[in-house]
């Protein structure tokens, strides 16, 4: 085989490998895929996000809800109000029931309710959330915690891997990240919103994958515990779920309720296990963390609302301390009272809006069916100055 | 003696270098492991 030779005045063409121009031309299309994942409904469709299957998918869709709801928010409206919390207001407050109140009360009202809770969200986490809480230009803001929520225990910390999905900003919040290298993921997730959002990008792509078919949508009406019952556990389980609690009903005592629990479990039962009330100081890093976001959010143009979240008066009959921490709630409210009287901020005292038969354990009230919706909607028409 | 102008390459390797590039980036932006770490919440 003959090799013809190159003359030495030919140069051969640069490769495109090292060229300036294709790494500019990259760098584009990089921004360009970026958008095309992160602002269209491949990212953001997935509307089943109650996840019945393992709680490691399940936070991840609560976040994700939280995320599009930021991200890629629904509707436009005259009036947004923006609801942050944990489960304890993830379900009374869904979007639907408590547009559907308000809209009973104010009809002419264009309203959009953001429910941005997610499971197990302490100050830490709700404080991130809070970072992004311009983009959704708010008309109100719903503070919705709990004594416990300041605290750290074994159900969660003051800042969660929930809370961390979403935390961006330049400089260190009140809760300083533990490695320079969680330090530098916030950076990046500051600046680049594919990164920001890759683990929901990365579950997409395995739910496409390989879907779970129990994945479900939460129900927009609640019209009954029973159905609740039925939703949450199936016919089956549900039917003796029901008929537990409409046995507790009818011999309505604490030890009935924690019957009806299934007797209970850990050092409270199913209360969150909260350290002495003594121990609760302004000088606690949970109210430190209050601080500081209450601090931001009173220099904001929209106003905003503490609700203390309803608590089960069942305790109240608990004088031993044998299914929660007697005297906690109160000392927690006091010194959120005081934290918000700095900031001039008003603080609604939600602990007896619900009678005890309202509520599906210790600590949650029923979705849609408990009438919670219409308490919260009065307080948003309230503070709006509807 | 003349200069002879450095040749350059073709736009199309170049559009099709950038994608690749482009992709790679992609890819590794959104497998790539990074600090997080798994939650387990205890509530339930």
């Amino acid at each position: 085989m003959s090799r013809r030779a190159i003359p030495d005045h030919v140069q051969a063409p640069a490769p495109a490998a090292t060229s300036p121009l294709t790494w500019l031309l990259a760098i584009a299309l990089v921004a360009a895929i970026d958008v095309a994942i992160t602002r269209t409904p491949p990212l953001w469709g997935k509307t089943d996000t109650w996840i019945k299957s393992g709680l490691d998918r399940a936070y991840i869709w609560q976040t994700y809800d939280v995320a599009r709801t930021i991200f890629h928010p629904r509707r436009d409206a005259a009036t947004r109000v923006e609801i942050l919390g944990n489960s304890r207001v993830w379900f009374p407050a869904r979007e639907a029931y408590v547009e559907r109140a308000l809209h009973e009360r104010a009809p002419d009202l264009d309203v959009r309710v953001d429910n941005l809770a997610f499971f197990g969200a302490h100050i830490g986490d709700l404080e991130v959330v809070a970072r992004h809480l311009d983009r959704l230009r708010p008309s109100l803001v719903i503070l919705a915690i709990s004594g416990p929520d300041l605290v750290a225990t074994s159900w969660g910390d003051l800042l969660n891997p929930t809370g961390e999905l979403l935390d961006i900003g330049w400089r260190d919040g009140s809760i300083p990240p533990a490695s320079m290298a969680a330090r530098v993921d916030r950076w990046v997730r500051t600046v680049w919103p594919l990164f920001r959002l890759r683990r929901f990008v990365r579950q997409r792509i395995v739910d496409a994958l390989s879907p779970v078919a129990s994945d479900q949508r939460f129900p927009d009406r609640v019209e009954s515990r029973q159905a609740y019952f039925d939703y949450m556990a199936g016919s089956e389980r549900g039917a003796r779920s029901g008929a537990a609690y409409e046995h507790w009903r009818q011999h309505p005592t604490l030890e009935g309720f924690v019957e009806y629990l299934g007797g209970g479990k850990g050092p409270y039962g199913v209360t969150e296990p909260v350290p002495p009330p003594e121990s609760l100081s302004l000088d606690g890093p949970g109210f430190v963390v209050l601080d500081h976001l209450l601090a931001r959010l009173a220099a904001e143009p929209y106003p905003t609302v503490i609700l203390l979240m309803p608590e089960n008066p069942l305790l109240d009959a608990d004088n031993a301390g044998t299914y929660h921490r007697p005297g906690f709630s109160d000392r927690a409210t006091a010194l959120i009272e005081q934290v918000a009287a700095r900031h001039r901020i008003r603080v609604v005292d939600g602990r007896r809006w619900m009678p005890a038969d309202r509520f599906v354990d210790f600590v949650h009230v029923f979705p849609d069916v408990s009438g919670c919706q219409d308490l919260l909607a009065n307080e948003i028409l309230h503070a709006l100055g509807s | 003696m003349p200069s002879v102008p450095e040749p350059q390459p073709a736009l199309g390797a170049i559009v099709l270098r950038a994608l690749l590039y482009a992709l790679l980036i992609t890819l590794l932006v959104v497998f790539a492991p990074g600090s997080e770490h798994v939650f387990i919440y205890q509530g339930f």
